[in-house]
């Protein structure tokens, strides 16, 4: 008798019992607070320093210093969210609501309001040292190095060019380098009278370019690594560290 | 002897959805060989550790499959903080195994889903993923994504599971169980299921040993091992007891996977018993140095992770080898003797993932 007719019981539920699915689209769906959506920048506080760029696993952030925008590719990003852990004034979010669908596949651009002072500098080559082996054409996240080895020519597009400093970090010979221009590009320099050598800087330094020892009381800023973001500034309890243009 | 027949089965086929093609060799109906041929998904994703570092990678070990995605991320993420010598938060482990079991549970329900869909039990198939969107529910609440979840990292977990989001959670399961309970009874006892899937695509234990079988396709073949018991992640602080059947064909593999779920919702229950206060990960310094295998269970079976570093920024290599590859063999020995009507079904079985096996 059991096995008689087993399925009543759902046929008498689903009868009297409202579908589970929701008429979408005319009941909006409505996400958790969680749900990764689509990447929002706060242009007032962005500082173009780059890293979400140059962290992003699809490659689908572009920041460029020149024209002072931040840019994504809708289509490229997969929502991960790494962008938002590595940005250090915590300008980027994680929002739900998906992005619209297209026809075609646009890159997003956001502008920085106001034009704020900084100049990068450009990337330059010593052409006594370059061999051109084309690693920095191959590492330019934007294409803007082509380098023939053949006819031996190394050019550079500065319109490209988004200031990454991934070639000259990249480059074996050490050609490479940013010249930075005043008013620019600023690095921390500390004040090591008052410094304690708490070391609190360096845990604070996104892009691990401070080396603190506290038993030889030595604080080493490496400049290549530098984004110039200031966040050890920021968090320096003696405020002994202050932002300065870059030498050159 | 009948004459043979070359019949060319994928890579598109509707019980499929990824594609794998399969040349069966067939005397009348009856299958006598059957050659695969993979490689149609291909992404080189193991490549890509060359090109990305270390901590971006967890973002594309996650992306090698859809399904088990949580686990792929935390292999891959325990076997860089064995190499770096990290010691992950007891409340990340928890985390991490309340997300992996839920990840089995929401895997079986798809599976459970297809195999109605495959044997043409239309309102089964739907029933089954109707308690699959409950818990990708709660993926997005908890996690963020539906499928893709990105919580993990090197050292935890990116985000914690708050005390009242835990509790309904919990309630949530409870409720699940009492719907898994109705849902089994249709699944294990009715006639034309059973017709279906008794005495169909035998596999001996001495057989799943020897082609080297995973996961429940191992276990319906009376194997007791489950990787769980190595006690990766919070593992080793619940009780698991490997879910075993001595029939080893197609029933036995649905009456394992059924058996797991109810395991998973019970291990769940133990996870929010016993989850720990305390911070969710911890913060890694330096670059790996070093090599390590790293095994992990995944709804399809063991799933091995071998990662070599070199003390830079980018892995020298990382190798994945997925339940589905290891097994493929077993699912070619099941082929043969089958009747050509079973071959989609007897695919099903060993809960393909093409995407994981190419990579």
């Amino acid at each position: 008798m059991a096995k008689f007719l087993p399925f009543t019981g759902t046929v008498l539920h689903n009868l009297f019992h409202k579908p589970v699915t929701t008429s979408y689209p005319f009941v909006p769906k409505e996400y958790p607070e969680r749900t990764r959506g689509h990447v929002e920048v706060d242009m007032e506080t962005c500082l173009l320093c780059g890293l979400c760029s140059k962290s992003c696993p699809p490659r689908a952030i572009h920041v460029d210093r020149d024209t002072h925008t931040w840019s994504i590719h809708r289509f490229d990003c997969v929502q991960c969210g790494y962008c938002v852990q590595k940005c250090p004034k915590h300008c980027l979010s994680i929002v739900p609501g998906y992005p619209e669908p297209g026809a075609e596949k646009k890159l997003d651009i956001y502008h920085k309001p106001e034009a704020i002072e900084m100049k990068m500098g450009q990337v330059t080559v010593d052409l006594s040292k370059c061999v051109y082996c084309t690693l920095c054409a191959k590492k330019c996240p934007n294409e803007a190095i082509t380098v023939d080895r053949a006819a031996k020519t190394w050019e550079i597009d500065h319109h490209k060019c988004l200031r990454c400093s991934l070639c000259v970090n990249n480059c074996p010979r050490h050609a490479l380098e940013i010249r930075e221009e005043e008013g620019g590009f600023k690095h921390p320099q500390a004040d090591l009278n008052q410094c304690v050598f708490c070391t609190l800087c360096a845990k604070k330094c996104p892009a691990s370019a401070l080396t603190v020892d506290r038993a030889t009381k030595t604080w080493k800023l490496n400049e290549k690594e530098c984004v110039g973001c200031g966040a050890c500034a920021e968090h320096c309890p003696k405020g002994c560290i202050t932002m300065r243009p870059a030498s050159t | 002897m009948a004459k043979q027949t070359v019949v060319p089965f994928g890579p598109q086929h509707p019980v499929l959805p990824e594609p794998i093609h399969l040349d069966l060799v067939l005397e009348d109906e009856t299958v006598v060989e059957a050659v695969p041929s993979i490689g149609y998904v291909h992404r080189g994703l193991e490549k890509l550790v060359e090109k990305k570092d270390f901590n971006e990678m967890v973002y594309v070990a996650e992306r090698i499959c859809g399904i088990c995605s949580f686990m792929h991320g935390m292999g891959y993420c325990e076997a860089v903080e064995h190499i770096m010598h990290v010691d992950v938060p007891a409340r990340a482990k928890y985390l991490r195994t309340l997300w992996c079991e839920m990840s089995r549970l929401h895997s079986h329900l798809l599976w459970l889903g297809l195999l109605a869909d495959a044997f043409g039990f239309e309102s089964l198939f739907m029933q089954s993923w109707r308690m699959r969107e409950k818990i990708l529910d709660m993926f997005e609440a908890s996690t963020g994504g539906r499928v893709i979840f990105s919580v993990n990292r090197i050292g935890g977990v990116l985000k914690d599971i708050p005390p009242e989001m835990l509790r309904d959670f919990l309630k949530r399961f409870d409720d699940m169980g009492a719907d898994l309970r109705r849902l089994t009874r249709t699944f294990l006892d009715d006639y034309s299921v059973n017709e279906r899937l008794r005495d169909v695509g035998f596999l001996t234990k001495e057989q799943a040993l020897s082609l080297g079988a995973v996961g429940p396709m191992l276990r319906a073949s009376g194997v007791c091992y489950d990787v769980r018991k190595t006690g990766y992640a919070a593992y080793g602080d619940l009780e698991v007891e490997p879910v075993v059947s001595t029939i080893g064909d197609s029933y036995a593999r649905c009456q394992v996977r059924i058996g797991e779920l109810f395991q998973s919702l019970d291990l769940i229950r133990q996870v929010g018993e016993k989850m720990p206060t305390g911070p969710i990960a911890v913060p890694v310094k330096g670059n790996p140095e070093g090599e390590f295998f790293m095994r992990c269970e995944q709804p399809r079976g063991e799933a091995v992770y071998y990662v070599r570093a070199n003390g830079t920024k980018n892995l020298d290599r990382m190798r994945v080898r997925t339940p589905t590859f290891a097994n493929i063999p077993a699912m070619l020995q099941t082929l043969k003797g089958s009747q050509l009507a079973d071959v989609p079904l007897l695919i099903l079985t060993i809960d393909p993932c093409i995407s994981c096996t190419e990579r």
